[in-house]
Formats: C-alpha cells, structure tokens, sequence
C-alpha cells in the first residue's frame, strides 16, 4: 500500500535534528503527568495487596474500612460483573477477560505477593491508606512456586485448575501450569545435527527483571452521572485502555473515554491496565473522581516484570564455518496468568541466521509472580542470551573471527525464519560491516582482567493500525491529531514526516496526542511501531491536504487542479506559485478549512537487526564487572530523528547493561518478592555506564515511504549476550545465567 | 517559642502551622503549592526526580544544595530557601540548564527531567567547570531509564560552557538572609493535636525536650527516618529536631584529633576529610549519592546503627569516641562499645549523641577501607571493611580490623588483630589472617551476597590491603 511514488530522496526536515514540540514543558515540570492531575471534589484511591504469594481468600470483610470517616467508597472483584468464559480481542490476540479481570482484583485466590485483593476511595491518600489496614482478609496460604522449571513439575502448586496446556491446537485432559507449548520447526534436523563438524550445547537461565519505568502507574476516573466515563491514564495505548476497562466493566465502549496524560515511560509495562477499571468502579460508587497512585513497591510487586527464563540451545556448524542446525528448548514464566512473551521467543531465538535446519519449543508456564508484560523486544533479548552464548563459543571452537562467523550465516533477503516468514530486504549484515569497520572493533583492548564482547539482537517491527488528522491553519502551519502516546519524542518524529511530505518545516506542525473521541483507532505505542506506522499515517495525511490544496489552488487560479502540481512546500502551475502558507492564508476564500486524514494498517512485518560490542573489567577480588566502553550498531532504515535513534539505541543499551549485570527479582522462601524498591532493585546509574556509542545504519525499510524501520526495542537485545562473552574473555568463564552480579559471577570464577 | 513554620520558595515567603509541618516537603509542595514539576517516584531517596534545591545562609550569601524533597519533613525546611524546577526560569527564558536539557534531546519520556535539571543546577552553584567525573559523580543520585544518560551529560557539558544566572542573581539573598538570621536565633514547637514537633535552638532545651518526651523520633538528616516513615515502619507522633541545635554543628581539628558535630553532613565531612584522611573521604564520596551527602549526617549514621553503615569500619579503626549528652549530663563512650546488638545502642532514655571524636592515624599508619557493592555509587554495601596497621621494620606492631555486613553489627575481628600483632607484614601473613577473620565470623546470606561471597570477601581483603601497600611502596 505504501509503495510510494518516486519521492524526492534528498529530505528537507528528515534525518534533522530539531528540538521537541514538547521541549520547554519537560524541562520547566509544566508538562501534565497523570499523577499531577487534580480535579474538582476528587479522592484517592489505595490498593489492599496480597502479602501471600498463594491463597485463597476465603472472606473479605471491609465494613469498618467503610466507617472510617473519610472514606466515601470500597470495592472488591464482587463488584464486578462475572466474565468467566468471556474472550475478547484486544487488538494483539484474544485475551481471556476472566483472567485479565482477575489480575485487576483477585477472584478467589491470590496468585502472587501484592496482588490486589480490595480498594478504598477516601478524601486523602492518607486516609485511604489507614483505610486499608482496616479490612479484615481471611486467607489460606498455599504453597508458592516462583522458578519456571520448579513450575512445571507434575507435583507443583497448580495456579488455576481452569488451564490446560495448549500444544499444537490440542488442549490437555488435565490442568497444568504449562499455558502452552509451541513448536516450530524447518528442515530434518536430526540429520543436520549428524552432518556437523561441531555441536555446542548450553543450558542458561535467566531472572525475572522490570521494565522500571520512572513514573508509577496513575490513573484517574471520573464515572458521571449521565453514565459517562472518562478515564486520564498513563498508558502506551488509549484505545486499548478504552477497550480493557469497557470489557472488565461490561459498558458500551462508546461509553468510556480515554485522555493519555503525558507518560513516563513504558517499555511494554504500560499496556495492561491495572488501575483503571478500579477507579472507574470506585467513582461509580462514590460519584467523584478518583485518583490511585501505585507506590514504587506496588509498581514492583503488582506490575509487569518480563519473564525469568530457563533455556537450552543446540547448534552445530561445519568446520568452514557454515551452520547446519539449531535446537531450542525454551521455557518463560507468564506469571499468574497465561500469555507471558514466549511467542516472539520461539520467534526469536534464531532469527539472526541462515539455519537449514531448526527446530523451537517454546514453553508458556505459569507461576506466583505478577503477570509477566512485555518489555522492549519481549522474550527476545532471554533468547538471544543463549543464542548468541552457544554462536560466540562455536565461532571460538572453529578459530573464526565472531563477525565473519556470523557474515557467513547471516540473514538476508530471502532468508526464511523457523517460523515461516521469509525475510524482505533487511540490514543485518550492513550493522556487522559497520561494527567491523567501527573505531571500537579496530582498536585493541589492553591491561589486565578485561575482556570485548559481541553480540547481535534481533526484533520485529510490527505494523498494526494508526490514525491520524491534521488541520491547516491561515498562518501556514498545521495542527496534527494523534492517536499514539508520546513516550520518547514521537510527537516530533510523526510531525517531521508530515512536514517533509508537506515541505514545510518540523515546526511548522504543531503536534498533539488526543483522547479516545478525538483521533480515530490506533494501536498501542510499543512493537517499534509508531514512527513507522503513525509516521505513515502523518505521511498519508500530507497526501490527503496535499490533494486538497492543489484543488483551492486550481479554484484561485482557475485552472484544472491537475494542473497544479505541489513541490517543496509550493504549489505551482507552469505560470504561477504559492507557497504553502500563502494558500493557507486564502482557503476561506476557496470553499473553507482543509483537513486532511488518515487510517493505516500495514501488513507484514519489517526487520530491525542490531549488533553491539562491549569492553569490560572484573574485579578478580570482588567479580564486579565494570563497563569500559559500548558501541550500539542498528539498521533504523532511515532514522527520521537521528538523535532520537540514537537515543533509543543508548537507553536500550543501558537497560540491556543492567539486565545483565544487576537486575533481577530476588524471592524470599515464601515466593515474596525480597528486593521491592530502588534501593535493591539495581538499575544503572550515570556513573555505573559508560558513554554509549552509537552507529545508524541506514538500510531503507521497502514497505514506508521514508523507509523507516522501528528502532525502540531491538537495542535490549544483544547487551546481555555481548557482556557475558566479554566476561568470558576477561575471567574465562562462560556465564550462563544472568544477572551475571559479583556474588553469582564469584561464584562461578570459583569453578 | 515560635509556633510557625517560615520558609521561601522559589523566591515567596511561605508560613505554615498545623498538620502540614509533617508533611514531606514534596507532598507539600505538589499537593499544597501546586508545584508538580518535583516528581515522586520512589519516595526513598533512590531516584532523585523529587530533587529540589535548599539554600541556606553561608555567610553573606545563601549555599544551595540539591535534597530529596521525598524524605524531607516539612519542618526540617524553617528559615531555609527552596527552589523547585518551576523557579529556575529567567522570566519567560529557560535557564541555560533547561535550554540544553531540550537542545540536547536530554528527556525520553521526560519524567526523570525535572530531577535532572534541578541536580545539575545544583551541581553548577557549586562547581565552576565540572569534568566528566564531576557530572556522572554528581547525578548518581538521579535515575533515568530511558535516555542511557547520554544526553544528558552532554546537556550538562553544553550548560557549563554558557554563562548563567545564578540562584544568587535570580533570588538575592539579602531580603531573605536578614529574616533567616532572624528565624535561626527563635526555637520553634507545634502542634496539631494528634502530632507534634520541637525545634529547638539550644542543646539544654533538647534535653528537656527529651526528658519530657522519651519516646521522641530525633531527627537530623531524616535520610534514614523519612524512608522508615515512608515505607510505613514507623509513625512517629513527637518529633526533636536536631537541625538548629548550634552545639550539634561544626567541625573542628587540632592536627590529632577531628571533633565534628553530630549534625555533620556527609558533604561537609568529605570537605574536611579529603586532605587528611583521604580514605575515608574516599568512602564519603561513594556514600548515597550527592543529595544523600547533602542531608544525611554522621550522627545518624552512627544511631541509625546499621550493620553496613559506611562510616563504622573507618571510626571502629580508628576507636574514635562519641560524646553522648543527657540529663545526667555527658559521656564518652569508645564507638566499638557503643553498640549491643543489631541495631541496638548504647544509648540511654533521654540521652542524644553530640559530637564525634576521631583520632587521625597518622602517617606511620596503614588505613585501607573497603565498600563492596554492585553498583558503584547510590548503594549499600555487600561488604565493608577496615584495616588499620602500624607497621615498623618489617613487624606489625599493632593490627585493627572492622567488618560490617558480617555480623548484626559492624565487628572488631579481635582474634585476627591478635594474630597480626608481631607478625612479619608479608603476603603469607596477611594470607592466613584472611582465613583466620573468615573464620572469626559467620554472615548470613540476603538479597545482596551469599555467605560464602562475603566469607571470601574477607579473605581477599587481607591479600589486596598487601597488594596495595607494595604497589604503594613500590
Ligand atoms: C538513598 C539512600 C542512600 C544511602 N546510602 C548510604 C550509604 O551509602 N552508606 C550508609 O552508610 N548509609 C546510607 N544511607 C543511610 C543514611 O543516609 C545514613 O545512615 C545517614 O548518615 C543518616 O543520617 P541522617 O542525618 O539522615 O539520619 P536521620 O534519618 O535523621 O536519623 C537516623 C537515626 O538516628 C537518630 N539520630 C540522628 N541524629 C541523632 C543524634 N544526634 N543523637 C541520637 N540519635 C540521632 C534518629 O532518631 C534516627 O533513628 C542511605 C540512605 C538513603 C535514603
Ligand atoms: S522520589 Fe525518588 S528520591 Fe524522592
Ligand atoms: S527520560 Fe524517561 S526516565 Fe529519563
């Protein structure tokens, strides 16, 4: 559909370096966050969370709660209306509303330690917290289980006795923690293991860890008297939040609407609701707003972790360096409820290579954590850690160089993956050209305990729909309604493809993410998508006012609008031209207002492949691993923004640092979460990273008209693989787990 | 006795009585003034995105330093200056720290950037020119998840090549500094009913304080008791804060000895100690993060009384004394005997901790102390530790050795030391009292290290305080 007509190559605003629309606002605290709304006659609302993590909850009595003076409202799942048996697509795949429902305020049992069992509304936060601690929960501690294999064994606690393990489109005849089991496979693998020169083998496994968002959930309800709800939220998706809350809520979707306040990060944590339909309920019953607020513990203990991992990959290779079969077996923990990351996994684990052979199962298994949310190429970067482990070791064993290694068997046009998708034209192999090219490659590393790492990373860039609206102002600019929510600056990177396609400058438009009544559908912010998706709907919008224009022109100039032709941000006739915001400034003389539209769904997945290399240093004494210098590669197939890119690149890279250094959910004997706070929970800080280089590869992306490839969550992907083969080098030991933190990576230089 | 609170933000007078005088100051300033550029984020001092920054009278002029607005009592702020994200505009321009955060691309979701712009503010008051390490030193108090940190070091370096305006010229301290002297010289109390506060000015009206109200929560710093009370492990009612108790302040040293008060903060202990005894400003400089330094105090340290606090290994070397005032009157009491179990003191009903006493080692000495832990700033420790010798012709004539993270409280290894004593200072020496300490102890495992971790941590002290050393000498 995008297969645009041959456009000027040379970009006016594209590939520029202008400041954020929103700049001055971040910086002056002016911007409105979720948490700093206030509203007329609002109350608070606090969560009542699980200290168990298995129980059932056999009574929960709230009646003094609901005596406290201040106290205007209390709910519990009884609340809500029954959605046993109920599917709904939620615009990425059928979710089961039972679960989802229970996730939000536990039916019966709790499935993990601060799940949310009741709430209050009260006139302070305060009070609302000393409300908590008045309800009465009855419960019954079951044994927990919180380690994926432990979790699958026959004997273990059985987290719900309604889910049976899907294999294949078959459904088990007995209850399982295991949700699912997938299976790809391509090839005869079996005979390409025995035609191999050379088979590594690794088990891994990995931990739990959080997206960590800077700014806790929030969420404000007001349910109005006329049987209206309006929601402000922080959320990666409006439209998705809508359609949550009217489900758990059984309304009218027509009946709710979404405003998106500004939002302080996601990473894939922000797509579930949590707080919405509570304080929806709770307003409902108290009739004013209510605001909720999750504390940084809440956000640990209730929200979103990414899976912890137990993986064993296969490979083998001829002497010359070719592969000839892979093998994974990968088990992810969902948490509570069923649906954690482990497709993309599967989909995953070998995507950065020419395999003949290959076969993938993949394991969906359920435990007593919070339900596991995506988190920057969900279930990619686990599988990429034994992946890329098992090829750097291969390219070792043969005595070949890592990069000409994976030059010999990268992916590129034509390359089918495992799981069926042949690839279009794709960059991997420009970003490992680069990275042997770059500075950091070609400089050798010296002194003592240090070690270089390389790892490459791999991630979707998914399509799916967006919408977008612009009007045209007489001074000459234009206004843009969007429907994505703006969490690192895509406000800028849409408003620049519609300035390009316009010929007007970045600043020239004037971009703004709108409620749910104000933009048509559009998919969340996540997959890497909406400078590539909501980019083209801005670029068909520009169309849309383009055409529009060349019309008002042909009515001033009187002449056929085929006639007129727009170039540059000029409208001309052989004889005559206008820049763009002199027609502006005439359109009332012309028929009126212009506004120009758009809805987009493009199909088919795009590819962003990325490699990066890392040096470090480990303390012999103390297995501290310091990181002396990072080089980020990626194909972003033409980054609108390069600043913008670079800084997804940069952030992903450190987050991919902490991943595999220190993060990690640490659980006490009774499946509790032990390290609940900033203070344990060890993410990077300045001082703990080194400058983050960066190298933009530019391979355009044939399905956008500007060629742009998703950049947001390919950048986690390789850090954990580079860093553990740089360990290697620096200690001589393999490191098959991760966080690879002092006293896991001591323990293993003890080996 | 005055019975309101007076501040200033952001250049206005602000006067406060009642229940507000308990809030936070972040809470107040987002819930009270409207201010909601200070964002909460973790309420435990961890992420800096509550930065706010507290001038306070430094001769003629007012110092501002950057605080956790999140675990600041509002009545710890009387007499003080707050400037918050929202007053850092020139009139209708950005300040060059807010023009580069934007030219810069320094915020993602923007979330962290408040914080941000207030701590490197901080840091430019305070710091002409800083190099790289000044800047990623000087925001480890502040987490960013999205940007990697990238852009914003480089906003920093393109702020600090610009001329500015200082807090100085955009707030002139005069009008405010004649009330604030004012205000330092009145002791301060309220009420509101169900809570209440003392102020006081002098150390006897303290002790009274104390004496009518045993059960009071002092309060110095409040790095340790605003998380506690944030975290909901404690609620206290009465509160003593030390923060204008003049004899609490200052520090002073005769060349042998360093007299500081309990009120030191981190920040001015690392002025007075980097000369001196740089190994121990050396640990000060790793300890929290610049907002933690500029809050938090020795004195609550050593109360606080945790087993891996930063300070003890260092006074436990050194035996430095603490002087300890109540209504009996005063005491001494070696810090090595100051503690009885985990976290319980030797502090008696009514009895506060005034000065601390530091014998300096001097130059004859070996100090070596170690913080283990994973990150490398804004941590706590895995493992801490100290190791004091005096060694003569090739003979350690005397041996002191601290370890903290080992035991219920930080521990003198009195066996290894004895051991020590009269031994040659070789490697095979110092071999064998790593296994000698390891065996004087018995960690026990936690979210930060396994016992056998900090048991081998022990060891390979002893092999590196000699490595060290050769290198040294070397
Ligand atoms: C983010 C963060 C990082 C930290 N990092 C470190 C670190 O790296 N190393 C480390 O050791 N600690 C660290 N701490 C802990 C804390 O900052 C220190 O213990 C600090 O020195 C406490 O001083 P304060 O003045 O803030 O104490 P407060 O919180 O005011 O008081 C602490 C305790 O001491 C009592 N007290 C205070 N002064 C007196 C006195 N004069 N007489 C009697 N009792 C008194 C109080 O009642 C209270 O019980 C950190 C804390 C936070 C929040
Ligand atoms: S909110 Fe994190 S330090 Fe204050
Ligand atoms: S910009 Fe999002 S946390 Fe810093």
């Amino acid at each position: 559909m995008a297969q645009a007509e041959s456009h000027p190559r040379k970009y006016k605003v594209i590939g520029t370096r202008p400041v954020r629309h929103d700049g001055a606002d971040k910086v002056t605290g002016r911007a409105i966050y979720g948490a700093d709304l206030r509203l007329n006659g609002m109350v608070h609302g606090k969560i009542l969370r699980s200290p168990h993590a298995h129980a059932v909850i056999k009574s929960i009595d709230t009646s003094a709660a609901a005596k406290l003076p201040g106290v205007v409202a209390v709910t519990t799942s009884a609340d809500f209306p029954d959605l046993q048996d109920k599917i709904a697509d939620l615009g990425e795949g059928a979710v089961n509303l039972a679960h989802l429902g229970a996730n939000v305020l536990a039916h019966g049992k709790a499935l993990y330690k601060g799940h949310a069992v009741a709430a209050v509304a009260a006139t302070s936060p305060h009070v609302a917290q000393e409300a908590l601690s008045l309800i009465k929960v009855e419960y019954e501690p079951l044994p927990a289980v919180t380690w994926v294999l432990d979790a699958m064994k026959d004997d273990a606690p059985l987290l719900h006795d309604d889910v049976y393990t899907k294999s294949m489109g078959k459904k088990a005849d007995k209850p399982s923690n295991i949700a699912a089991h997938i299976h790809f496979e391509k090839g005869d693998v079996e005979d390409a293991f025995a035609g191999s020169d050379l088979v590594v083998e690794r088990e891994f496994k990995t931990a739990s860890v959080h997206q960590g968002y800077i700014e806790p959930h929030v969420s404000t309800a007001l349910w109005n008297q006329d049987g209206h709800l309006t929601i402000w939220t922080s959320t990666q998706g409006s439209f998705t939040a809508r359609q949550q809350t009217a489900e758990l809520l059984q309304v009218p979707i027509s009946q709710v609407t979404v405003v998106p306040c500004e939002i302080g990060g996601g990473f894939g944590g922000k797509i579930a609701v949590y707080l919405e339909p509570v304080a929806a309920m709770l307003s409902r019953k108290c009739g004013r707003p209510v605001k909720m607020v999750m504390s940084r513990d809440e956000v640990f203990e209730a929200t979103g972790p990414t899976p912890g991992s137990s993986m064993r990959v296969k490979i083998g290779a001829t002497k010359d360096g070719k592969l000839t079969a892979g093998e994974a077996w990968l088990a992810y923990d969902a948490g509570a409820f069923p649906g954690g990351v482990i497709g993309p996994g599967c989909m995953c684990v070998f995507s950065c290579y020419e395999f003949p052979a290959a076969r993938v199962d993949g394991y969906d298994v359920l435990d007593n954590k919070p339900k596991t949310q995506a988190y920057r190429a969900p279930g990619a970067t686990q599988a990429a850690f034994a992946c890329e482990s098992v090829i750097d070791e291969l390219a070792e064993k043969l005595g070949i160089d890592p990069i000409e290694f994976r030059l010999k068997n990268a992916a590129k046009e034509g390359t089918r993956r495992v799981d069926g998708p042949v690839y279009p034209r794709v960059g991997f192999i420009e970003t490992l050209e680069a990275a042997k090219a770059s500075d950091h490659w070609k400089s050798p590393l010296e002194g003592k305990n240090r070690g270089r790492g390389i790892a490459s990373g791999y991630w979707f860039n998914i399509g799916l729909k967006s919408s977008a609206a612009a009007n045209v102002n007489p001074d000459g600019t234009v206004s843009l309604l969007e429907g994505s929510t703006d969490i690192g600056g895509t406000r800028t990177s849409v408003a620049m493809q519609l300035a390009e396609t316009l010929g007007i400058t970045a600043e020239a438009v004037h971009p703004k993410v709108v409620d749910t009544d104000s933009v048509g559908y559009t998919d969340v912010t996540g997959g890497s998508r909406v400078t590539f998706a909501t980019g083209l709907a801005a670029y068909e919008v520009g169309r849309d006012i383009l055409r529009q224009m060349c019309e008002r022109a042909a009515i001033l100039w009187e002449c056929d609008a085929a006639e007129v032709e727009s170039v540059d941000g000029e409208f001309k006739t052989k004889d005559k031209r206008m820049t763009f915001a002199e027609l502006a400034g005439k359109l009332s003389q012309t028929g009126g207002p212009v506004v120009g539209r758009a809805t987009v769904n493009p199909e088919g997945p795009t590819n962003g492949f990325g490699t990066h290399i890392v040096d470090v240093e480990v303390d012999p004494d103390t297995a501290k691993v310091t990181v002396l210098r990072y080089t980020a590669i990626q194909d972003a197939g033409k980054a609108i923004h390069p600043s913008y890119v670079e800084g997804q690149m940069q952030g992903g890279a450190v987050q991919g640092i902490g991943w595999a250094l220190n993060e990690e959910y640490v659980f006490d004997g009774e499946g509790r979460m032990a390290n609940a706070s900033y203070l344990d929970y060890r993410m990077p800080t300045a001082l703990d990273v080194p400058h983050i280089d960066t190298i933009i590869v530019e391979v355009p992306n044939p399905a956008h008209p500007y060629g742009v490839r998703g950049v947001g969550e390919t950048p986690i992907v390789p850090p954990p693989a580079a860093m553990a083969v740089a360990v290697y080098h620096a200690t001589g030991v393999r490191m098959q787990e991760l966080p690879m933190s002092p006293p896991k990576l001591w323990a293993a230089m003890q080996k | 006795m005055r019975e309101q609170l007076v501040f200033f933000v952001n250049g206005r007078r602000h006067t406060v009585v009642g229940g507000d005088c308990f809030l936070s100051l972040s809470e107040f300033l987002r819930e009270r003034l409207r201010l909601t550029g200070t964002k909460v984020v973790c309420a435990e001092g961890d992420c800096g995105s509550c930065s706010v920054l507290v001038g306070r009278p430094d001769g003629d002029k007012l110092a501002y330093r950057t605080f956790d607005s999140c675990i600041q009592l509002l009545f710890q702020l009387d007499g003080a200056h707050v400037v918050t994200v929202e007053g850092l505009r020139h009139g209708d321009e950005l300040s060059r720290v807010q023009a580069a955060m934007v030219e810069q691309h320094g915020s993602q979701c923007g979330y962290c950037t408040p914080g941000f712009v207030v701590a490197m503010t901080g840091l430019l008051e305070n710091c002409a020119r800083p190099d790289e390490n000044d800047w990623r030193c000087g925001l480890t108090g502040n987490l960013c998840r999205c940007t990697g940190y990238v852009p914003i070091l480089a906003a920093g370096r393109q702020a600090a090549g610009q001329p500015g305006t200082s807090l100085e010229a955009l707030y002139p301290s005069g009008p405010m500094l004649d009330e604030m002297r004012r205000l330092r010289g009145e002791s301060l109390a309220m009420s509101d009913g169900r809570r209440q506060f003392a102020s006081p000015i002098t150390l006897a009206e303290a002790i009274d304080f104390l004496a009518e109200h045993p059960q009071a929560k002092l309060v110095a710093g409040a790095t340790d008791v605003g998380v506690q009370i944030n975290k909901r492990m404690i609620a206290p009612e009465v509160f003593l804060d030390l923060n204008r108790v003049a004899e609490l302040e200052g520090i002073d040293d005769d060349g042998q000895t360093i007299t500081c008060g309990a009120r030191a903060s981190w920040a001015a202990l690392h002025a007075a100690c980097a000369d001196r005894v740089p190994e121990f400003a050396a640990i000060v400089s790793i300890f929290g993060s610049p907002q933690i330094r500029h809050a938090g105090t020795i004195g609550g340290n050593i109360v606080n009384a945790s087993p891996i606090a930063d300070s003890l290994p260092f006074l436990f070397v050194t035996e430095s004394e603490l002087e300890l005032a109540g209504p009996q009157g005063t005491r001494t009491v070696n810090v090595t005997d100051f503690y009885h179990g985990y976290r319980q003191t030797d502090l008696r009903p009514g009895e506060l901790l005034t000065r601390v006493r530091i014998p300096v080692p001097d130059r004859g000495q070996h100090l070596a102390l170690y913080k283990v832990s994973r990150r490398r700033d804004l941590d706590i420790a895995t493992f801490t530790a100290g190791v004091l010798l005096h060694v003569a012709a090739g003979k350690i004539v005397e041996a002191r050795v601290a370890l903290g993270a080992v035991a219920p409280t930080v521990v003198r290894a009195r066996r290894t030391e004895a051991f020590l004593r009269g031994k040659p200072f070789d490697e095979a020496t110092m071999q064998a009292a790593g296994e000698q300490a390891a065996a004087e102890i018995s960690p026990i495992s936690d979210v930060r290290g396994g016992a056998d971790f900090r048991l081998q941590l022990t060891r390979n002290v002893f092999l590196r305080f000699f490595h060290e050393r050769m290198q040294a000498a070397a």
